[in-house]
C-alpha cells in the first residue's frame, strides 16, 4: 500500500481520514460484491450485469466529515471564470456576491457582517497546501485567489471544524483547491472567453522533460464590468488583472521522492468609484517534498507569499509577507494504528499603511505561529473506526491553545457510512482585534483594538450518514451542533463610553442540516440536488454592552438550495444549476432565485464551443446589503477551449 | 428472502467494480518472462481512480503466483518499475502517450477500456457489451511484451486479435 498512500498524503489531511478505511477493508465481509466477484470464473465475470455508472458521478467518500468533492468535470461544465464562483457549486457552503470584485464565503454561517468590519473569519482556505487566509484583518480576499480553472483537480469543501489538521480559523470549515499535477497538464490550452460583463483569455502549456518529469507555465487575464446600482447605473467597481505561475513535478527516478515546485504573480488595478483605482499585486512559491518509505511517508513544504494592497477609500494599504514550514509524516503502528503528526510554523510580517481615521500600532510587526499536532486512526472493529486528533497551536497574541478532534466512523457495509464526531476550533486574534485605532470626526479616538482579545471559540459536535443505495443514487446528510463563546461584540470603554473596544461578549449555538444527493437518472442526465438549513441562537454575555445586535457576528441566510442538472446528448451538453438563497436578516437583504446554464459542443478533441449564462433569471440582484455592495447584472460570456 | 437478497445484492456491481475484478483474475490466465520483476505482484492504474479505489480494497486480501498483490496508481515512466499490469482508464489514454511507450519495452500487460486500445498497444482492452464488461485481446501485443496469455482467457474473450492492428484496418478499409 505504499505507493497508494501518496494520494492520500497528497491530500494532505483529508487523507488521515481516508487512510483508515483501508486498511479496514482487510477485514471486510467476505460477502462484499467485490469478494464474490473476485471468486468469479472468467465466465461468471463475463456474464455479470453491470449498472452504468456515470465516472464523474461522486463516489461514497469515507471520511467521517461532511465533505462535499467539487470536481474538475463539475467546474468544466459549470463554465466559472473564478474560485468564489466554482465554490457555488458546493451545496454546504454560503456565498454571497458582494460587488463585481468581492465575494463572502462562509460555511454554517458567520459570513460576517460588513459595515461593522465583521469578516467571514471562521472558515480556512488553502490553494496547493498554501493558506490564503488574511491574518490581518481575518478573511480571506477572493480578488486575489485565482488559478487556471482548467488545471484544477478538485476542490474539496469541508464543512464543520477541521483545526486539529488545519490549525486555527478552521472552525466552520476548510476548502482545498488542489491543482493537477504537471504530468497531468501536459499540451496546450487556449480558453477564451467574450461577454458582456467580461472578457478573459488563459493560457496553459506543460510539457515532460526527462524521465516522467513534467512541467507547465500559465497566464491568464481577465476585465470584469461593474455590477450596478439599484438605479441601473454604473456601481463602478470595474476591474482587470494579469497573472501568471508556473509549476514543476518532479519524480525521482528511484520512485520514492517527489518534488513540487510552483509559483504565482498577479497584478490587479480595481476600479472603486469617484476614488478612482486602486491596485494590488501579489507573488508566492512553494516547494514541497514527499518521500514514500517503507513505513512512513513523509512530506516537507516550505512556502512564501507576499501580497501589496494599496489603500481602499474606507481601509488600509498594507503588505503582508508569509514564510511557512510544514512537515508531516504518517505511519502504521501494527496492523490497528495508523498516525499522522507534524509540526509548522508560520512568519507573518506586515506592514500598515494607516491613515487619519484608521490605524494599527504597531503599523509594522511579524506575528508567529506554531504547531504541534498527532492524530491516530484506530481500526477498532471491522466496521468501527475512531480517529483521535490533538494540535497544539500558539499564536502571537493569545499563547497557546488545545483543539482536539474525535471523529467515529461506522460503515456497516460498503454503500454507507455513519460518523460522529466532536472537535473544538478556535479563530485567533488579529491586530484589526488588538491593535487597531479608529477615529471619526471630532472623536480620536472612536475605537480601539483590546490587547487582551481572546480567540473566538467553538465547540462542535456532528452527526452524519451517507449511503449509496443503489448504484445511480448516493445521498449525504449531516448535522451539527455548534457552541460558540468569546465571539467578538463592541463594548464602552471602562467606566465612560468612548473610545469603544472590541471585546469577547457574544456567546451561543448554532445548529442545522446540510444534505445532498447525486442521481444518475438516465445514462445521459444527472440530478443533484442539495439543501443546508442554519438556525442560530446567540446572546450576549453577562456585563455585554449589547450595542448592535447579535447579528453582528455574521449576517447569514437560513436557507440555501440548489438543483443541478447535467446532461449529455453525443457532443452537446447542456448544464444548469438553480439555486435558491434564503433572506439575509440584518442589514436584511430578500431572498433571491438564480439560475446558471451552460451549452457546450465538443466539435472535436481539441475545440469545444459554449456558451454560459449566469444569474439568468433577473436583471439585476442583490447578495448582500452594505453601501459596498452592488446589484448583480445578468451576465452571458462565450467561450472557445483549445486544447493542442 | 434469501434468494431476493442475492438477486438484489447481483444488482449493484459496478462496472468499475468489475473491472477491478477481472483485472486481478487476468493475473492467473498470463504468464510473465522470467525475467520480470519479482514480488510483489503490481498492479498500477492510470487515470481511473473508481477502477483503483475498487481495486485498493481487493488486492490486500489477494494473492497472486503465491505472491502479495499491490494496487499502484501511476502517471509518470519512473512509476512502472515493478509493474505486472498497468491499467489505463479511458480518460488516459490520450495524455499517457509516454507512459504506454515506455510500458511497451517491458513485459507488462498493457489493459486499456477505449475503442482504439488495441490500436494503441494494449494487450487486452475492456469493451462494454449490453450491460456485459468484455474484452478483446490482442495476441500479437502479448508476444510483442513476451507474455503468454492462456488459452482460457482468449477462449473469454469477446474477440481476439492475431494480426497487427494496422493489417486489420486496411483489411476492414478504415484509416489505422
Amino acid at each position: 500500500m505504499i505507493h497508494s498512500r501518496r494520494h492520500r498524503l497528497a491530500a494532505a489531511c483529508l487523507g488521515c481520514w481516508l487512510a483508515a478505511p483501508a486498511s479496514a477493508q482487510l477485514m471486510a465481509d467476505a460477502s462484499d460484491p467485490l469478494t464474490q466477484l473476485s471468486r468469479m470464473s472468467l465466465e461468471e465475470l463475463a456474464r455479470v450485469e453491470v449498472t452504468s455508472v456515470s465516472k464523474s458521478a461522486q463516489s461514497l467518500s469515507s471520511a467521517p466529515a461532511s465533505i462535499y468533492v467539487i470536481t474538475h468535470e463539475e467546474i468544466h461544465r459549470a463554465g466559472v471564470l473564478s474560485i468564489p464562483e466554482a465554490l457555488r457549486l458546493a451545496p454546504n457552503l454560503q456565498i454571497e456576491q458582494i460587488n463585481a470584485q468581492e465575494y463572502q464565503v462562509a460555511a454554517r454561517g458567520f459570513g460576517g457582517h460588513l459595515e461593522l468590519q465583521n469578516f467571514s473569519n471562521k472558515i480556512l482556505i488553502l490553494i496547493d497546501g498554501r493558506s490564503v487566509y488574511n491574518p490581518l484583518f481575518s478573511g480571506v480576499a477572493y480578488d486575489a485567489q485565482d488559478v487556471v480553472m482548467d488545471d484544477i483537480d478538485r476542490i474539496e469543501v469541508i464543512s464543520g471544524p477541521g483545526a486539529t489538521l488545519w490549525g486555527a480559523n478552521a472552525m466552520n470549515g476548510v476548502i482545498n483547491i488542489i491543482t493537477r499535477r504537471a504530468q497531468d497538464t501536459t499540451g496546450g490550452l487556449v480558453r477564451a472567453t467574450g461577454g458582456d460583463q467580461e472578457n478573459a483569455i488563459s493560457a496553459r502549456y506543460g510539457a515532460d522533460f526527462g524521465d516522467g518529469d513534467a512541467f507547465r507555465v500559465y497566464a491568464k487575464a481577465f476585465d470584469r464590468g461593474p455590477s450596478e446600482l439599484e438605479s441601473g447605473a454604473s456601481g463602478g467597481d470595474r476591474w482587470h488583472k494579469v497573472q501568471t505561475g508556473f509549476r514543476v513535478d518532479l519524480g525521482a527516478a528511484d520512485d520514492t521522492n517527489r518534488f513540487t515546485i510552483q509559483g504565482d504573480y498577479q497584478d490587479a488595478t480595481e476600479n472603486v468609484g469617484v476614488f478612482g483605482d486602486i491596485g494590488f499585486t501579489q507573488h508566492d512559491l512553494l516547494g514541497r517534498w514527499e518521500h514514500d518509505g517503507q513505513r512512513a511517508d513523509t512530506r516537507l513544504q516550505l512556502f512564501i507569499d507576499g501580497t501589496d494592497r494599496g489603500q481602499p477609500p474606507s481601509g488600509v494599504g498594507f503588505s503582508l509577507d508569509t514564510y511557512d514550514i510544514d512537515f508531516q509524516q504518517s505511519l502504521d503502528l501494527g496492523a490497528r494504528h495508523r498516525v499522522v503528526w507534524g509540526f509548522g510554523r508560520r512568519y507573518n510580517d506586515y506592514d500598515v499603511d494607516s491613515t487619519p481615521t484608521l490605524a494599527v500600532d504597531p503599523e509594522h510587526r511579524t506575528l508567529e505561529l506554531t504547531n504541534l499536532f498527532a492524530q491516530d486512526t484506530m481500526v477498532l472493529t471491522d466496521e468501527l473506526k475512531l480517529t483521535l486528533g490533538l494540535k497544539f497551536e500558539q499564536n502571537s497574541y493569545s499563547g497557546w491553545a488545545t483543539l482536539p478532534d474525535l471523529r467515529l466512523a461506522w460503515s456497516p457495509d460498503d454503500s454507507s457510512l455513519v460518523w460522529a464526531s466532536a472537535a473544538r476550533a478556535i479563530r485567533s486574534p488579529t491586530p484589526l482585534d488588538t491593535d487597531v485605532i479608529e477615529r471619526a470626526d471630532g472623536v480620536n479616538p472612536f475605537l480601539v483594538g483590546d490587547p487582551d482579545f481572546k480567540p473566538e471559540d467553538v465547540n462542535a459536535f456532528e452527526l452524519g450518514y451517507r449511503a449509496q443505495p443503489h448504484a445511480s443514487i448516493s445521498w449525504s446528510l449531516s448535522t451539527f451542533y455548534n457552541d460558540y463563546d468569546d465571539l467578538r461584540t463592541i463594548e464602552p470603554a471602562p467606566g465612560g463610553f468612548l473610545p469603544l473596544r472590541w471585546g469577547n461578549l457574544i456567546e451561543g449555538s448554532t445548529y442545522g442540516v446540510e444534505v445532498w444527493a447525486n442521481w444518475q437518472v438516465t445514462k445521459w442526465w444527472r440530478l443533484s440536488p442539495g439543501f443546508r438549513a442554519l438556525h442560530k441562537r446567540l446572546r450576549f454575555s453577562d456585563g455585554a454592552s449589547q450595542l448592535l445586535g447579535v447579528e453582528q457576528a455574521g449576517n447569514d441566510p437560513n436557507k440555501r438550495a440548489t438543483l443541478k442538472s447535467s446532461m449529455d446528448f453525443g457532443r452537446w451538453t447542456l448544464d444548469a444549476m438553480l439555486r435558491y438563497v434564503g433572506k439575509l436578516p440584518s442589514p436584511e437583504n430578500p431572498s433571491y432565485t438564480e439560475l446558471g446554464a451552460r451549452l457546450a459542443f465538443r466539435a472535436s478533441d481539441a475545440l469545444e464551443l459554449s456558451v454560459v449564462g449566469a444569474n439568468l433569471l433577473d436583471d439585476r440582484h442583490s447578495e448582500y446589503a452594505v453601501p459596498t455592495a452592488r446589484e448583480i447584472r445578468r451576465s452571458v460570456y462565450a467561450e472557445l477551449r483549445w486544447n493542442f | 428472502m434469501a434468494l431476493a437478497a442475492s438477486l438484489a445484492r447481483a444488482e449493484t456491481f459496478s462496472v468499475e467494480a468489475v473491472k477491478a475484478a477481472f483485472l486481478y483474475r487476468f493475473a492467473s490466465y498470463v504468464e510473465w518472462p522470467p525475467d520480470s520483476p519479482a514480488s510483489p505482484f503490481v498492479i498500477a492504474v492510470a487515470g481511473d481512480e473508481a477502477v483503483a479505489k475498487q481495486l485498493e480494497a481487493l488486492v490486500p486480501r489477494m494473492v497472486v503466483n503465491h505472491q502479495p498483490v499491490k494496487l499502484r496508481r501511476v502517471a509518470r515512466v519512473a512509476d512502472l518499475a515493478g509493474v505486472h499490469i498497468l491499467y489505463v482508464g479511458p480518460e488516459a489514454l490520450a495524455r499517457t502517450r509516454t507512459l504506454r511507450a515506455a510500458a511497451l519495452e517491458r513485459p507488462i500487460l498493457i489493459v486499456t477500456d477505449d475503442d482504439h486500445g488495441l490500436d494503441a498497444g494494449a494487450v487486452i482492452n475492456f469493451v462494454e457489451a449490453q450491460r456485459n464488461v468484455r474484452f478483446e485481446i490482442s495476441v500479437i501485443a502479448a508476444d510483442r511484451s513476451r507474455l503468454k496469455i492462456d488459452s482460457a482467457l482468449l477462449s473469454v474473450a469477446a474477440r481476439v486479435e492475431r494480426r497487427p492492428a494496422a493489417i486489420r484496418s486496411i483489411d476492414e478499409g478504415t484509416p489505422p
